[in-house]
Parts: C-alpha cells; structure tokens; sequence
C-alpha cells in the first residue's frame, strides 16, 4: 500500500513535470502547444544521442535535457506560433491554427526520431548513473524516485513561488488575466511569452530525461501518450495554477495506480479521459482554476 | 482510365469517407461549436457497421443508417450534456469521448473483437454508392451554407448574444450540429468498415482527430469546398510522398505547420483570394486611370 | 438566391485534383503479361511493408531478409534463368495504404505474387481483396484471426502458441509451481498468449497461474505491476509485451525486489532486452528463430546474412522473411509458369511436402506455418540459445 502510494507519487511527479509548463503556457499567454510531447521526447532523445559517445553523469544529462528542451520550445514559438498570432488577430482562429501548427510541428523530431531508432526503445545505459535500490522499511525507493520528487518539488516549488512574489511573474499573470491592459501598463509582453515558453520546455526536458531514467527506456512514440495524460492533469487542476497542476498530476496519477492494482490494467486510459471528460462536465474549471470557462 | 480507376479504387473511396469525416468536424466548425464528436461517431458507425453485417448480416445501407442513427443520437446527448461549454474546453471534452470510445472498443471482449477488431464484414456496398450518398450529402450542406440559413449558421457562429436577440434559434442551431456531425461521421466510418471488411482500434485513435483537423485547417474550414481540396490532399499525398522515402513524415508534417502558420484560410482561402483578385483585375470598377 | 460563383475555382480544383491523381497513377498500364506456360525473364512481385512508422522495425529488417533471398535465388539460377523482381512499397502502418498497393498488383498484369505486411490490421484489410482476385500473398508475423482467408493467403510465421511449449518444459526443469502473467492487452497476439497459452500450458506443466494483468499497447509505467508481483512472489513471471515494454517491465520487476524466472515472447528478441542490461539476465523466450540455433538451415542463412550485411546479426523478422521469401520461389518453380492460380497451386504442394529453411525444418498446417522453435536467452549482455532445435 505504501508502495504504490510512493510510485503513484513518482509518477505524478513526472505527470507535474511535464504538465506544469503546458498549463502556464496555455494559461497566460494562451498557447497550447501540442508539441510539448514531441519536445519532451526530443529532450530525451539528443541526450540519448550524446550519451552513445561520451559517457555522462545524470546531473549533466539533466541540465542538457533543460537546455534542449527550452531551445526547442522557444523555437517553436519563434518560427510558428508568434507568425500565427500576427496573422490571425481573432483569438479563436488563432487558437485553432496554433493547435494545427503545434500538432504539424510535433510530427517532425517525432520522424526524426523514428528514422534514427527504427522505432527502437532507446534508454541511458551508458550514462554512469547507476540504479540504487534503498529499503526504509516496508518500502523501497530507488534513486531515480528520489531524484524526481526533488526535482518536481524545486521546481514546482519554485515555479510557484515566482508567479507569486517576483515581478516577472507578477507580471505574467496579469498577462494571463487581460492581456491588452497588462500591454497598456508596460508588461513586455513578448519577452515574458518567450521566457514561459523557455521554462516549459525546460520542464518537460527535465522530466524526459528522468523518465528515461526511472523506466530505463523510451521510445519516439513515448510523447504523445503523455501529452493526453497532460490534458487530463491540467483540466482537473484548472488552467494556469501551479497548485491546480499538482493537484491534478497527483490525482491523475493516483487514480492511475489504483486501477492498475484494484482491476486489469485495461481500463488505465479511460481513467485520463473520463477526468477530463467528467471535469468539464461538472466543474469546467478545475478544481483550482480561477479564469472563467469561456461560455457558449 | 479505368485501369488506372481499377488500381486506385482503394484511394477513391478513401477520398469520399475522408472527406465525410472533415465535413463532420468542419460543419459544428461553421457553427462555432468546436466539437471533434464526430471522430467519436466515426468508431460508433464503424463497429456498428461491422457487428451488424457479421452478425446479422444486414445489407449494406442498413447497417450504415443502424451507425447513423445511434451517433446522431448519442451526439444529441452530448450537445444537452457540454451545452455549457466552449473554445478548447468543448475540444478537449468531445476529443475525450472520442477516446474514451476506443478503450471501451478494446475492452469489449466478443463483441468488438477487442484488440484485434473484427474483420469479415463483407458486404455489398459499391464505389458507387459510396459516391452517391457523399453527393446527397454535400449538395445538401452546400445549400445550408448559402442563402438564409447559411447567414444564421454564420451569425451564431460570430455573435451568438447578436445573433439570438434577432431571433435565430441559437440552441437549436448547436444542438442540430452535433446531431449532424455524429451522423456525418457515422456515415464515414461505417462506409469505410464496408469497403475495407475489418475494423480495428487502432484505426479510430487520436490519429483521426488530427487527420480530420490537418483536412479542414489545410483546406479550408469556411465550406464544404474545403474539407474536399483537404481530403484530397490528404489521401494522396503519402502516395505522392512516397518518392521521398524515409523522411515523408517529416514532409508531411513541415507541410502542415507551414499550412497553419501561413495560410490561415486554407487552400480554399487562397483560392478564392486569388479568385476575387484576378476578377477584380478583369473588371475595372468606376473611372479609368 | 445567388447562383453561387464558384464553377471557377470548382474547375481549378477538379484540375488540381487530377493532376495530383496523375502523378501518382504510375505503372498502371499493363505489361507483356505472362503466358500459360513457362516462366517469363521477370517475375514482379509486390512487396507491401512498413517500413517508416511505429513498426518500422518488422518491414525494414524483413526486407533484408527477402534481399537476401532474392540475391540467392537469382544467383544460383534456382528459376532457371528467370529473375525475381521485388517492387517495394512501404505501407507506413496504415491498413488503408496496404489495401492501395495490393488493389494496385491487382490490376497489374504484371504482378503475380504478394509479399505482405507484418501489422494484422494491414494484412486483414488485404486478405479479401487477394482472396477475391485469386492472387497469392504471403505474409509474415500478422498474427491475428482474419488473415489467414482463404486459399491465396499464406503465412509464414508460426503462431507463438505452437511452440510456445518450450517454455512449459522449462519451467517444469525448473520445478515453477507458480505464475503471473503480465500481458499487453492492445495486441492480439499477446493477449492470446497471456490469456489462453499460459493457462494452457500451466494445466499441462503443473504450475498454476496466480494472478494476469493486461496493460495497454502504449503502457510504459509497471512499477504499480511490478510492486504487485513481486509482493506475490512466484516462480515465474511471464512477460508479454512489445518490444519497449519488455525492458522496462524487467526493470521494474527486479527493482522491487522479484527473484523468479522471467519467460516473454521473440519480441525479447533482436537485443531488445538492451537497456535492461544485466537485471534481464536469466530470462527466457521461446521463439521461432535464434542467430545461434544448431540446425543447418539457420546456420547457412545466419552466414550468408553476415556476408551481406556487414556482419550483422540476423533476427526473426528477417528469418521468417527469408523463409517466406523461398517458399514463394519454391512455389514459383513447382508451378513452372508465373500465373498467379498455378503460383497458389504450386504453394500448396509445397506447403504439403514442407521444407527446410532459416528457421528450422517447415511445415503447414493449412495455410500456416508450423516450426520446431528454440528457446532464446538474455544473459545480461547478448543473446543466448537455451535450447536448441529438436532435429
């Protein structure tokens, strides 16, 4: 029982990972980018490629997997979605474009990646990281668990407490509730778009190389399950809250494990779809959602 | 020709289900109800389809009007249901139902032939047919876009506050868009079953929905003219990919960011601007220079 | 009501569209068309495989093995001085595209056999169509019911459940009085195996099956599987998952603390098992094929294999491949013309007769393929045979 407690945590740590910067993303500056998933493999995949040559302490491959991830993330917004929000002034168009866009784009480090591995699971065995199994008790932690519930709580953490307390996360939250008046009052507003599609990528190369990490292998295809599972997380904690994100990561997680051990693990996507589809049904705006659903 | 008619017969049909899947997300698209139920109605008109010719063996319109039916009224369902709801959020639920569909399709034991679906529905649904009921289909929904009815569609679709002061029917506007869009996508999938004789889970996953997306972003969302030039795009473009060997997938997706990011409109779009421009330059209007 | 002005660009599209359609009715018209009797200078065959997409794995290494045998073929005149031609498409794992290319060998005269895909779901949406037309294809994995569906289909890929006694025996050698299965519920294959041939086999070889889970194809977290087997601790697990999965599932399964006998399925094969590393080691698969069985057939192909490929390691999907490959030119010869309904006859005598090939000593059972098997290993860094061929 306390063994699946700590992994379903595990896993709602990754879930936070990678959904956290979907959800700010989407919830300030209005950008649901449907490559975050090919993003995050990616991340996984170039450290991968890097680790094939030179043999690389996880630290290391975590901070390229953040750099990649950023880069990927704040190009894309660069070459598609600002050309898209410049063309489509109507937000709605705008949003359907962006989705469009997002889902071609996802597409491309996808292919690359299937030309490269043959759809073959690529993992980290020669990085020099090795797997620790430690016993309290009852329970047992591996390494990798514990380097992800530090890393999901600094940086959660620290995501929270910034969109609080520091001024440039102040000020991206103004953006999120009137985008136009927080332009008259001298918010860049570009500036903040590209630093918070910078750290979302960040967070999900974070969170690709510690899948990779804590499942021992990946494949390209591996994205884009996540990335449903992110929608799920998202909608049931409320679009833009740091809070919501955890909330709905660890709910989503939690339910997740349950099914697996209660009934035949058949049943485990239904689990994310049913959130979503439930949530929206009853309370569209999530548990700690504070925007108001936009309505018919 | 009909050689050349006989070794593509898989791709033309192809082109009318595709094309009948795009108009089942473009029409509640006209309306501004962004719903993708009728990927949804896909798999329900599908398995439908096939559980009634293998079982029952009924002819082929028969079973395709059992998919119908039963997704229009479950689309009816869903349009009391998310009533509420709208943008991405009305997306993301119907997208949820969709797939929630395709999990209940592999857990269903006999009946869906779980993962690997059922195969063997053969019926006697012609080429022919196929097209007949697409030309029904888009001759009818060519006249709802012209004339007062398209105009109303349009108006809920801008201004809906606006458009029910004046008295459209607002409500029932929608709730007739999921209807339509579950039997448009029914009428898809069930005839897609029928030409191919299997049915799959595999087949009625999320790749439909961007499938369906790519065809009314890339072609066009305004018309029906629209979700034509994308199906036909769409379904023959892997062929016309296929001299670039291994990295089509890339192709193809460079091809649709470069679509939604640089032609909002769609080809339709573009088309048509062209159209008006080259008329504009054929017809002076008022004084010479 | 407005005429509506769109006859212009309706024309410009309808243009449109047939050019596009131009451009892709390539190769339609018919060519010289073969005779009654006697064999033609080529034979085209059509070769429908995925080879980019999620299951790229199975149509690009199946494609070497059918290189490999067309190289042989034509080299030692095995059809006199007629010569296989292989037209490849790539199916990219989308039924529809699979049914394009055969209605499209269809009404080429031209083509008298063909070589289809691996993925079931293409190969259902093919058989009809080449069982109508009287056109022979043979398949190679396509493991689910429906392929198989009629008297022009073949496969040459012995379902799992026929060997997969190896496995019984040697958890009876090992004494196993217990099991869990562990399933992918998305593929029909595995499903089988964990539903039906485990139970099976545990009747037949005294173990009894504790507990089964089914995940889903795109299942990648067992830790909450993995913590509950190995609190249950049995003797045996057996793993039946994609490729991907297998590592994963071990890891997870070693890593909270489970000690017993791991036995999966040839998708533990082809250094699948890699990034599990030295936690794998000590499982076990029963599969048609290893690059290391005893038995003539295997260790020429692995040879020749070596020989054209740089020393690469053969696998199972090129194994079965190959094999398919010479059972068509086996077919080809015993028929003496290239005419597709004395192909099929010329398969089925084959076929009764078997033969000996990459994976071991052939037979039919209908249209399917029956192999002795071996039991493959991981032994922490390479693959290992456990047991060999009963030849």
């Amino acid at each position: 029982m306390a063994q699946n407690l700590i992994n379903a945590v595990t896993l709602g740590s990754l879930y936070l990972l990678f959904a956290l910067g979907m959800s700010l993303a989407w919830g300030t500056i209005g950008i649901l980018n449907f490559a975050h998933g090919s993003i995050f493999m990616f991340s996984s995949f170039t450290c991968y490629l890097l680790v094939q040559h030179i043999a690389l302490p996880m630290p290391l491959m975590i901070l390229i997997g953040l750099v990649v991830g950023a880069v990927l993330s704040v190009l894309v917004q660069v070459l598609a979605f600002e050309p898209i929000k410049r063309r489509n002034p109507d937000p709605h168009r705008a949003e359907l474009q962006i989705l469009v866009g997002g889902i071609g784009i996802a597409g491309i480090p996808l292919a690359v990646a299937q030309h490269l591995t043959k759809s073959v699971p690529f993992g980290y065995s020669k990085s020099t990281f090795e797997v620790e199994v430690l016993h309290l008790g009852p329970v047992q932690l591996t390494n990798v668990q514990l380097v992800i519930l530090a890393a999901a709580l600094v940086l959660a953490g620290g995501v929270g407490w910034w969109l609080r307390s520091a001024r440039a996360g102040l000020a991206l939250r103004a953006i999120g509730v009137d985008a136009e008046v927080a332009g008259i009052l001298g918010v860049n507003r570009r500036r903040l778009a590209l630093g918070t599609m910078a750290v979302a990528g960040a967070l999900a190369g974070v969170a690709g190389v510690l899948l990779t990490y804590y499942l021992g292998s990946i494949a390209a295809e591996s994205g884009d399950a996540f990335l449903l599972k992110a929608f799920a997380a998202i909608v049931l904690g409320g679009i833009g809250s740091v809070g919501g994100a955890v909330a709905g990561a660890m709910i989503l997680a939690l339910a997740e494990t349950a099914v697996v051990t209660q009934t035949s693990g058949m049943w485990v996507d239904a689990v994310s779809f049913g959130l979503i589809f439930a949530v929206l049904l009853l309370r569209p705006r999530g548990l700690f959602g504070r925007r108001e659903v936009r309505r018919t | 020709m009909t050689d050349w008619f006989d070794a593509n017969i898989v791709l033309i049909q192809s082109t009318f289900v595709s094309l009948l899947l795009a108009l089942s997300i473009q029409v509640p698209l006209r309306a501004g109800v962004f719903s993708f139920a009728g990927i949804g109605s896909y798999g329900v008109g599908a398995y439908t389809a096939a559980i009634v010719t293998i079982n029952y063996e009924w002819p082929a319109f028969a079973a395709i009007a059992a998919g119908v039916v039963i997704a229009a009224a479950i689309g009816y369902l869903l349009a009391l249901l998310l009533s509420r709801l709208g943008g991405l959020y009305l997306g993301m639920a119907t997208i949820a139902y969709s797939l929630i569909f395709s999990v209940f399709v592999i857990n269903g034991g006999e009946l869906t032939g779980g993962a690997q679906g059922l195969f063997g529905a053969i019926s006697d649904l012609t080429t022919g047919g196929v097209i007949g009921v697409t030309v029904v289909v888009v001759v009818l929904l060519a006249l709802s876009e012209r004339g007062r009815i398209g105009r109303r569609i349009a108006a809920v679709r801008e201004d809906p506050e606006l458009a029910m002061s004046t008295g459209v029917p607002v409500l029932a506007i929608r709730q007739l868009s999921f209807v339509v869009s579950g039997a448009l996508g029914a009428c898809a999938g069930a005839m897609n079953t029928l030409l191919r004789s299997t049915v799959s889970p595999d087949e009625i996953g999320f790749q439909l929905v961007v499938l369906a997306l790519t065809m009314i972003i890339v072609g066009g969302s305004r018309s029906w003219l629209g979700a034509f030039i994308g199906a036909v795009i769409f379904t023959w473009l892997p062929s016309v990919l296929e001299f670039v060997g291994d990295w089509q997938t890339v192709v193809y997706g460079v091809l649709v960011a470069l679509a939604a990011i640089f032609v909002p409109g769609g080809l339709l779009g573009v088309l048509q601007q062209g159209y008006r421009r080259w008329r504009r330059r054929a017809l002076p209007i008022g004084g010479t220079a | 009501m407005k005429i509506a002005r769109w006859p212009r660009p309706a024309t410009m599209l309808a243009g449109a569209a047939v050019l596009v359609a131009g451009l892709t009715a390539c190769g339609g018209s018919s060519g010289a068309g073969t005779s009654g009797g006697g064999l033609p200078q080529t034979i085209k065959i059509m070769s429908i495989k995925e080879m980019t997409g999620a299951v790229a794995f199975a149509g690009t290494n199946a494609t070497k093995g059918i290189d490999l045998a067309v190289d042989e073929m034509n080299q030692q005149k095995f059809l006199g001085e007629s010569k296989l031609e292989i037209d490849l498409k790539d199916s990219a794992a989308s039924p529809q595209e699979a049914a394009s290319f055969a209605t499209q060998a269809l009404s080429d005269k031209d083509y008298s056999a063909i070589l289809g895909p691996a993925a079931s779901a293409q190969a259902a949406a093919v058989s009809p169509i080449a069982q109508k037309a009287k056109m022979p294809v043979i398949y190679t994995q396509a493991g689910s019911n429906g392929v198989l569906a009629g008297d022009y289909t073949y496969r040459v890929t012995a379902p799992a459940s026929s060997y997969f006694q190896l496995a019984g025996e040697y958890l009876r050698g090992k004494g196993v009085k217990t099991a869990a299965v562990l399933y992918n519920s998305g593929n029909p294959t595995l499903a089988e195996l964990g539903q039906q041939t485990a139970p099976q086999l545990g009747q037949k070889y005294g173990f009894t099956i504790t507990s089964s889970d089914g995940v889903q194809t795109n299942a990648q977290d067992f830790t909450a599987n993995g913590s509950k087997i190995a609190a249950a601790n049995p003797g045996a697990v057996f793993v039946l998952l994609n490729g991907p999965q297998n590592p994963t599932a071990i890891m997870q399964l070693r890593q909270n603390g489970y000690r017993g006998e791991i036995v999966g399925m040839t998708s533990m094969g082809a250094g699948n098992l890699a990034p599990a590393g030295q936690a794998a080691a000590g499982a076990v698969w029963p599969s048609d094929f290893s690059a290391l069985a005893e038995n003539e057939g295997a260790k020429k192909f692995v040879e020749a294999y070596k020989a054209k490929y740089n020393g690469e390691t053969p696998n199972n999907y090129a194994a079965e491949a190959y094999d398919a490959a010479w059972f068509l030119a086996r077919g080809i010869k015993e028929a003496g013309s290239a005419d597709r309904s004395k192909i099929q006859q010329g398969l089925a005598k084959v076929a009764a007769a078997g033969f000996e090939g990459a994976e071991g000593k052939l037979t039919f059972e209908g249209n399917d393929l029956r192999v002795q098997g071996v039991l493959a290993g991981w032994d922490g860094t390479k693959e290992i045979l456990v047991q060999g061929t009963r030849s």
